[in-house]
């Protein structure tokens, strides 16, 4: 690179350009396109409208023909029984490739597998926390409604419910700004 | 030579025998492969979705979408879409000019949207009861508080429609009105073969759950694609090869052909639930759908309730929503049909043109109406 550099002019390569490419391209075949069909040149043999409704009447027919064999017996008890043999394959591969794995690995595999089950159910574990954390929330929520509902006399059911959320809302925040400045 | 090329409009000089394609198949093919870069990059730049939107909430894996709208709100009453859990929403949005999101948008609704996630194989033990009563119910308290209202309304596509009916019944102080879409309600119509190969005489779902946990993607996508093996192999690809010259064509098969290929699995006993109890004993119309220690009861649904239901469904026939009337209690409820497909629905040109305006007009009367004076 360095012997070349000294001596010859930069090649200055122009960006590529896939849209200027793109047009090239179109217009080669559209040049192509005009050159193979004279202009006014009649169709072939069968008009193309009655080729196309031979066509359309053939692939109905066909769709109807694989509705129909879709739903006989006979398919029906072959999609059973491949199911059946795909899984029972699939259980038997599973079965083959953990005794496989536990003879190459002997006893350290036991701990790999300890340790990403230990992983997995960390991550289940939390995720779920999370889930139920989101749901007492909601049910906190809802008891405070009812509580309220209770309470209120005269008040619609519906303006307890706004009033209730923002109640819990509010004790929600308190509890956040305790928690928070405990950390501190 | 001019009589033969005359005849058949083969390119001069060629004989039919030798080239038996008419000048316009090779015009044709010639402008088709000119169009072969502008058609790799329509499917490279295909895009998940049309709107901006913001994740206002996160309850595990699922996400709440707050979409943003360019008009002024006009409702306070917010929707909240809820889509089946075998597909990506954003079916939902699919592009500007056929997103159900918009339309409601567009018309002041604040528009919020269920991103159900994806379960990994961690979450194969999920049950509705975890989806509706938990993360669903989680995200409709948020919405009452963030929004400051005591109720929203509901849009449920496919199975979360039936997912929002369940939760309606459940909840149905905290919802306002209703808006089933496509959605199965009464399985007794076993005209689809969705029905057929889900028969439990022919399909073992503890066998498959079992054996799977989660129900694996490319399972789903084969399984509905080969309902209509016919129309997804080869009409598709027919009408492709037709319309390939025209780019809004383009825009719109490749934003079709990548949610409809952005399959994600089901968590295994979401999916037991569902075959088992809907699709298989359809206990839900009976009142004995079980949801965790609930038993689902539709005659608790009073509010307003609009059945969207498209006429050639081949997933969810007519005969699997329509009857949902003779199960609530609602006295406001009301159908619109339209000749489209399952999908059709929800990006289908003439339920934007004629469906969705009356929908959203529906919505509107039955919504909280923001007071411009303040």
């Amino acid at each position: 690179m360095s012997q070349t550099s000294g001596t010859q002019p930069p090649f200055n390569a122009p960006p590529f350009d896939p849209a200027s490419m793109q047009a090239l391209w179109q217009q080669m075949m559209g040049q192509f396109a005009r050159a193979t069909s004279p202009e006014g040149a009649p169709p072939a043999g069968i008009p193309a409208e009655m080729f196309r409704q031979m066509q359309k009447a053939y692939l109905d027919a066909m769709g109807r023909w694989a509705d129909q064999y879709m739903r006989s017996p006979e398919f029906l008890a072959n999609m059973k029984h491949s199911l059946e043999n795909a899984l029972a394959l699939r259980r038997q591969v599973e079965e083959f490739l953990r005794k496989a794995s536990e003879q190459s690995f002997g006893s350290t595999l036991g701990v790999y597998d300890a340790v990403g089950a230990v992983r997995d159910a960390e991550a289940w574990i939390t995720r779920r926390i999370d889930e139920i954390a989101a749901r007492l929330d909601a049910i906190e929520s809802k008891l405070g409604v009812e509580r309220h509902a209770r309470r209120g006399r005269g008040a619609g059911k519906d303006a307890g419910v706004k009033r209730a959320s923002k109640k819990s809302r509010t004790k929600k925040q308190a509890v956040k700004k305790k928690a928070a400045r405990r950390r501190r | 030579m001019s009589q033969s090329t005359a005849t058949t409009g083969s390119p001069a000089g060629l004989n039919w025998m030798m080239f038996p394609f008419t000048g316009a198949e090779v015009q044709g093919w010639f402008e088709r492969t000119g169009m072969m870069p502008k058609v790799m990059e329509y499917a490279r730049r295909a895009r998940k979705g049309a709107t901006e939107f913001d994740v206002v909430f996160e309850t595990g894996s699922v996400k709440l979408r707050r979409y943003r709208g360019e008009g002024p709100q006009r409702f306070a009453t917010p929707l909240l879409c809820v889509f089946a859990l075998v597909n990506r929403p954003y079916v939902l949005d699919l592009l500007p000019h056929k997103s159900v999101i918009r339309r409601f948008l567009e018309r002041g609704f604040d528009v919020y949207l269920v991103d159900w996630g994806e379960p990994t194989p961690a979450d194969h033990d999920r049950t509705l009861h975890d989806y509706i009563e938990g993360h669903l119910h989680c995200i409709v308290e948020h919405l009452l508080d963030s929004c400051g209202v005591e109720q929203v309304s509901l849009l449920g596509y496919c199975m979360g429609g039936t997912m929002s009916a369940m939760y309606t019944s459940l909840h149905q102080d905290l919802v306002r009105s209703f808006i089933l879409m496509a959605a199965p309600i009464d399985w007794s119509d076993r005209s689809a073969l969705l029905a057929v190969w889900t028969d439990s005489k022919y399909f073992d779902v503890d066998n498959l759950v079992d054996s799977l946990g989660n129900i694996p993607p490319e399972f789903l996508g084969s399984s509905f694609k080969l309902l209509r093996p016919v129309d997804n192999f080869i009409n598709k690809w027919l009408g492709f090869y037709d319309r390939m010259v025209d780019e809004k064509f383009l825009e719109e098969f490749f934003a079709m052909e990548t949610w409809s290929n952005d399959d994600i699995p089901i968590a295994g006993e979401v999916y037991r639930d569902f075959v088992k109890y809907g699709l298989q004993q359809n206990l839900l119309i009976q009142g004995r759908f079980p949801l965790g220690p609930e038993r689902i009861d539709l005659r608790n649904i009073t509010c307003p309730v609009l059945n969207l239901v498209a006429d050639a469904d081949h997933l969810v026939p007519c005969g699997q929503s329509l009857p949902v009337n003779q199960y609530i209690s609602s006295k406001d409820y009301e159908v619109m049909r339209v000749t489209a497909g399952h999908i059709g629905l929800a990006v289908g040109s003439k339920a934007h043109k004629e469906l969705w305006p009356r929908a959203c007009d529906w919505l509107a009367a039955r919504s909280e109406a923001i007071d411009p004076q303040g």
